[in-house]
């Protein structure tokens, strides 16, 4: 009950916040960007590229925006949802009660998922139905890509909020920006078929790709899924998985160890 | 029995600097207690420790016998921070219903417990207006609901009267003695020492971190009690002789004397010690002194003091 009050309050929080329309507005361009869920002509290799091959590049550039800009809305939130509320003295009064810190912090973090799944889940559902229209036909592997990338903002959530505490409010969505698109691109060569065949990974990407939170395979995963290619040979989702579950572990105590500490 | 606030040894460090210097406090259930002291003393540190706002360094703190670091220790607090903040875009109605939930108030009895709060401090007629609308009064009066309700065993309530017109503080102090008849303790963090005065039990005074006196209010104004004479052609015979009948050597301002005495009836020997050595008495009269002379005397000997001891 007291983590659904502080949700509620945290909800009303976000949705007076002008970045969430301003990104919702942007996302939504990616999707009537791909309204008819065709680019163009593309030529490759002096082959003209058929429709479901176009279609394909589509569907992965505006699935890829859509959950680009879910981030960075997930991140902007995230970064202000326990630090402003300290800075501005609205801390005290509400740690003043029967609350512990732990508690505190769940309340303040859910709206940000929250709304970032949501924002994703209203642009995903007018992306499906885009490509209902065109295509006359709706695949489950749309809504799955989507759903599985919920797990991305959860992580990233966790991930600002945690940065938040450590380095100043407006830097925390950068940093954790820079850890997605590192990730991102050390899991590239592991995805793409075409990218392993002239790229081979040095010891410092393998490295960076087994030891960062896999944001990236997760999302590669995501639109592997939209694109209808299984990519499951070469990364196992369940190491993808546990990866996810234990950063989220790690950053989730780091942040109630770290907020314990703080004096208000 | 268990005490309403329990602090033994309580010690506050920020770095080098020491915030709370070996505080010993005991509050007990349903007295109204003033905490005074100046800027910088640490009288919202030691509040902020009992929330669990800031960590002690070293000492025990504890509420009805909980240990403060326990969330449950919260539930019977009702809190009033200086310089409250509020969500500005919640109505005072919203944000009372959000600490209700916080405090664990039943679904049932919220509405009949936020209509009731705001009786109390006179805002039910505006239960609907958005907080950042309401001026500096009526966000104190919102603040002070919250702090009342679901009927806490112990409020505290950092300056309360700031922001309050004189009518505001005449209903803060009825409302104040009706909690307090109804067993509730009250921790009073003030500056306004004539209303500490009129309000409290107890009063302890804060200085540098370390409490310099504590007592009841009639304990700290008798032991203030003095002869206070205006008189002219004063002479150190004079002095050397009052000297001998009071605790201390007294205080001059001017024709001003503030004389200590040890027995009540040496009022009339002083009279006689004047008048004999050629002196004139203008005025004789016992006085006590109030909570603003024993305070500013207390704060500024320490402060000499202090000042005295520097290299």
């Amino acid at each position: 009950m007291k983590i659904w009050a502080l949700t509620k309050i945290g909800l009303k929080e976000c949705l007076r916040q002008r970045v969430v329309y301003f990104i919702f507005v942007i996302s939504l361009l990616f999707v009537f960007m791909a309204k008819g869920c065709d680019i163009g002509t593309v030529r490759g290799e002096n082959l003209l590229l058929g429709k479901e091959a176009r279609q394909s590049i589509a569907l992965g550039i505006s699935f890829n925006g859509i959950v680009f800009w879910s981030i960075m809305l997930c991140g902007l939130l995230a970064s202000q949802a326990i630090t402003r509320e300290m800075d501005e003295g609205l801390a005290s009064v509400t740690l003043a009660r029967p609350l512990s810190r732990d508690t505190f912090i769940a309340g303040k973090l859910l709206p940000v998922l929250i709304i970032s799944t949501l924002n994703l889940m209203i642009l995903g559902s007018l992306f499906c139905w885009f490509f209902y229209r065109e295509s006359g036909d709706i695949t489950m592997r749309l809504p799955l890509s989507f759903l599985f990338m919920t797990l991305s903002l959860a992580l990233y959530s966790l991930m600002i909020g945690c940065l938040s505490l450590f380095i100043p409010r407006l830097l925390a969505p950068l940093a954790g920006i820079v850890v997605y698109m590192l990730s991102c691109w050390s899991s590239l060569p592991y995805f793409f078929e075409n990218l392993k065949l002239i790229w081979s990974p040095s010891a410092t990407v393998e490295r960076m790709h087994t030891l960062l939170p896999k944001f990236g395979d997760l999302q590669c995963i995501g639109s592997s899924i939209i694109s209808g290619q299984q990519t499951f040979e070469t990364v196992n989702p369940l190491i993808v998985l546990c990866n996810i579950a234990a950063y989220a572990c790690v950053f989730w105590y780091i942040t109630v160890w770290a907020f314990r500490r703080r004096e208000l | 029995m268990q005490f309403a606030i329990e602090a033994q040894s309580l010690v506050k460090k920020y770095g080098g600097f020491v915030a709370l210097d070996d505080i010993n406090l005991v509050i007990n259930r349903g007295e109204i207690f003033g905490f005074l002291g100046p800027n910088g003393a640490g009288k919202s540190t030691f509040v902020k420790i009992i929330l669990n706002l800031v960590r002690k360094t070293s000492g025990s703190a504890r509420v009805f016998g909980e240990p403060v670091t326990k969330a449950q220790a919260r539930k019977t607090i009702g809190f009033l921070p200086e310089n409250i903040c509020l969500y500005p875009f919640l109505s005072i109605n919203e944000f009372l219903h959000f600490h209700s939930e916080l405090i664990g108030i039943s679904k049932q009895k919220i509405n009949e417990e936020i209509t009731s709060c705001l009786r109390a401090v006179a805002l039910e007629p505006v239960r609907g207006k958005k907080i950042g609308t309401l001026s500096k009064g009526m966000l104190q009066r919102t603040g002070i609901a919250q702090a009342i309700l679901g009927n806490p065993e112990l409020l505290i309530l950092d300056e309360p009267t700031s922001g309050l017109d004189p009518i505001g503080f005449t209903e803060l102090r009825r409302l104040l003695l009706d909690m307090k008849a109804g067993g509730t303790t009250i921790f009073l963090n003030s500056h306004l020492l004539s209303e500490v005065e009129r309000t409290c039990d107890r009063v302890a005074i804060l200085n540098k971190g370390k409490i310099i006196k504590i007592g009841s209010r009639d304990d700290l104004s008798d032991r203030g009690k003095h002869l206070e004479v205006t008189a002219e052609g004063f002479t150190s015979s004079m002095a050397e002789a009052i000297n001998a009948l009071s605790q201390k050597n007294f205080e001059k301002d001017e024709k001003n004397f503030r004389i200590y005495l040890n027995n009540e009836n040496d009022s009339v020997a002083v009279h006689r010690i004047i008048v004999e050595a050629g002196g004139r008495v203008q005025s004789l009269a016992w006085k006590s002194e109030s909570l603003e002379e024993l305070f500013y005397r207390l704060v500024k000997h320490e402060d000499m003091g202090s000042n005295e001891n520097r290299p």
